[in-house]
């Protein structure tokens, strides 16, 4: 087990965005989360990653109780995390956006460059290698993001709604490369989307969450048949249209 | 060397500074020397609170006054122990150093934008009336007098090259921050601040850092400064000091080095030269600063950029 959240609450004011939230990650898997609109999982990163600090609840990595921590100290212990909305630094070129991970997540020193190098060619990404982020589109985009927190050298790597926004040639492609990831480096994947089929199709173990509770947790064919989240997603169909 | 590889930027910094290194030998006029002496260190000044500002994207204000407690700090040490100047400056830049990263710099941790425009300026305004109530050792509002130079015997041109010396090292210091792993901090954290803290930036302990770098450095200016000039007052403190020095760095254009020392240069030498235009003076150096800004609002490194994009432009037009 390399990530456990206990009773994890998060409210905003009356809001409830997150309801005794329990979750547990086992080393080297692919997790994935999903739910509806507004159903908390970006909360749920926030929380985990030190966005936010939780209203209530306990939140473990890697045995060490991280729930009180700022995001960077989080950083510090193998967490890295990428946002719903791509950021990268846009005035800087890839090289140095991965540099940021490197310096201050990554704490190796002499290492750095190497690492940095590394990290581009495991994600194919040494051609971009002196664009500046604020020139790439968004598939590369996402890529830099992503790449940025593996120059971390994390263990765990929390990705919020990847896909989203992606043509089914580009979701393809990146989530051969989360595979990658998780393969290659054995670093675990926390991944969020809301679309359940990419996510069966990479993840697994998933979580659904609705409301901010947790519906539903397992392997990914178990999930899809239990008729909880079947009302959900459907209900969810219905308002769509 | 071909026509691509002129690097026209390069040879004018390096002509610029020979033409500085030279002078007192070439002509050596010693009114010209005091206002070159004068623009090394307001360029260090306005150099320094481009870093903070432009840089590390933290509004301060009070950058006159981490100046000004340098100087007081170095000069009053110097005169009543009599201890050598070259650590009585050093002593300064601590003074600086500490009391602006106490006062300013852990309060605006706490605080973004405007307020820790606010705070800076209180704090720099806060000094005048010290030094009033504390006038039998900083000799109120007539000012410090007879602070002793660097050494005995110092001339014009010691002081020249001395203070021309300081400029290269703390411009050097200055550039390798912003090239160093703090200076990446502060483009990350500006450009996403989020994204930056879950990359394990430590935004308290990079802002900590340059508070107490830039407060040091300006505080060590303001040393070399009473020290060359023999006196300090709390017009230091004033307005037109504090108007000036942010009109060097815009001019020069806010977050791009060396931009503050081109708008020194233009502030510096303009005010001296304008002189002759009497009452007109602030006045044509506003119309100065807001033709500039009007027409290149990155200041004069935005004029640069342009200049090379139409060297870039008459290149590739060449070659083809
Ligand atoms: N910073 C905040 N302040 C106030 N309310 C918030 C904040 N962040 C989230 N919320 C609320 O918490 C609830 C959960 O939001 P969250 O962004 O976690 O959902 P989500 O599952 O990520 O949804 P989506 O699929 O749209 O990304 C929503 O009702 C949202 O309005
Ligand atoms: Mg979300």
């Amino acid at each position: 087990m390399i990530l456990e959240t206990k009773k994890v609450s998060k409210a905003f004011g009356r809001i409830e965005a997150l309801i005794d939230v329990n979750m547990t990650v086992r080393k080297g898997e692919i997790f994935g989360i999903a739910g509806p609109n507004g159903a908390g999982k970006s909360t749920l990163f926030n929380v985990i990653s030190g966005t936010f600090s939780p209203s209530s609840g306990q939140i473990v990595f890697e045995g060490k109780d991280i729930t009180k921590l700022n995001a960077h100290r989080i950083c510090h212990l193998g967490l890295a995390r990428t946002f719903q909305i791509p950021q990268t630094f846009p005035t800087l070129s890839v090289y140095d956006n991965l540099r940021v991970g490197a310096t201050f997540g990554g704490k190796i020193g002499r290492e750095l460059e190497k690492r940095i190098q590394e990290t581009l060619g495991f994600l194919n990404l040494t051609s971009f290698r002196d664009a500046l982020a604020s020139n790439l589109d968004l598939y590369t985009t996402k890529l830099v993001m992503m790449a940025a927190c593996l120059a971390t050298g994390c263990r765990l790597l929390m990705l919020d709604e990847p896909l989203a926004g992606l043509s089914m040639t580009e979701i393809n492609a990146f989530l051969e490369v989360v595979r990658k990831i998780n393969g290659g480096h054995g670093t675990t994947v926390l991944i969020i989307e809301h679309i359940l089929d990419s996510l069966i199709d990479v993840s697994d173990r998933m979580l659904i969450l609705h409301n901010g509770a947790v519906i539903c947790v397992g392997e990914p064919n178990e999930v899809c048949q239990d008729p909880k989240v079947i009302e959900v997603y459907l209900g969810e169909g219905e308002d769509s249209q | 060397m071909k026509l691509t590889d002129f690097n026209w930027k390069k040879i004018a910094i390096i002509l610029g500074l020979l033409f500085i290194a030279l002078y007192p030998v070439m002509h050596g006029d010693t009114y010209i020397m005091h206002i070159f002496i004068l623009f090394f260190v307001w360029a260090l000044v306005a150099s320094n609170w481009n870093l903070l500002m432009g840089y590390a994207g933290i509004f301060s204000l009070g950058n006159i006054g981490y100046f000004a407690i340098g100087g007081y700090i170095s000069g009053i040490l110097a005169k009543s122990f009599g201890w050598s100047p070259w650590i009585c400056i050093f002593l300064g830049g601590i003074g600086s150093m500490v009391s602006v990263t106490l006062f300013v710099g852990l309060p605006a941790l706490r605080l973004s934008g405007i307020y820790i425009a606010l705070l800076s300026l209180i704090f720099a305004d806060t000094l005048p009336t010290i030094l009033t109530q504390t006038r039998s050792v900083t000799g109120g509002a007539m000012g410090l007098h007879d602070i002793p130079p660097l050494f005995e015997g110092i001339t014009r041109i010691h002081s020249y090259y001395i203070n021309f010396v300081l400029f290269l090292v703390i411009l050097t210091i200055i550039y390798k921050i912003i090239h160093s792993s703090t200076g990446l901090a502060f483009v990350a954290l500006r450009d996403s601040k989020d994204f930056a803290k879950t990359l394990g930036v430590n935004e308290y302990k990079e802002k900590i850092k340059v508070f107490a770098y830039v407060s040091f450095l300006t505080g060590i200016t303001g040393g070399f400064y009473v020290h060359y000039l023999g006196d300090i007052s709390p017009t230091t403190l004033a307005i037109e000091p504090f108007l000036l020095a942010i009109a060097m760095m815009e001019m020069g254009g806010i977050g791009r080095f060396p931009g503050a020392v081109l708008g020194a240069v233009i502030i510096v030498f303009g005010n001296e030269f304008l002189r002759l235009a009497g009452t007109l003076r602030l006045a044509l150096l506003g119309a100065l600063i807001c033709a500039i800004i009007l027409f290149f609002p990155g200041g004069l490194m935005q004029f640069i950029d342009w200049i090379d994009s139409r060297i870039g432009r008459l290149k590739t037009s060449k070659a083809t």
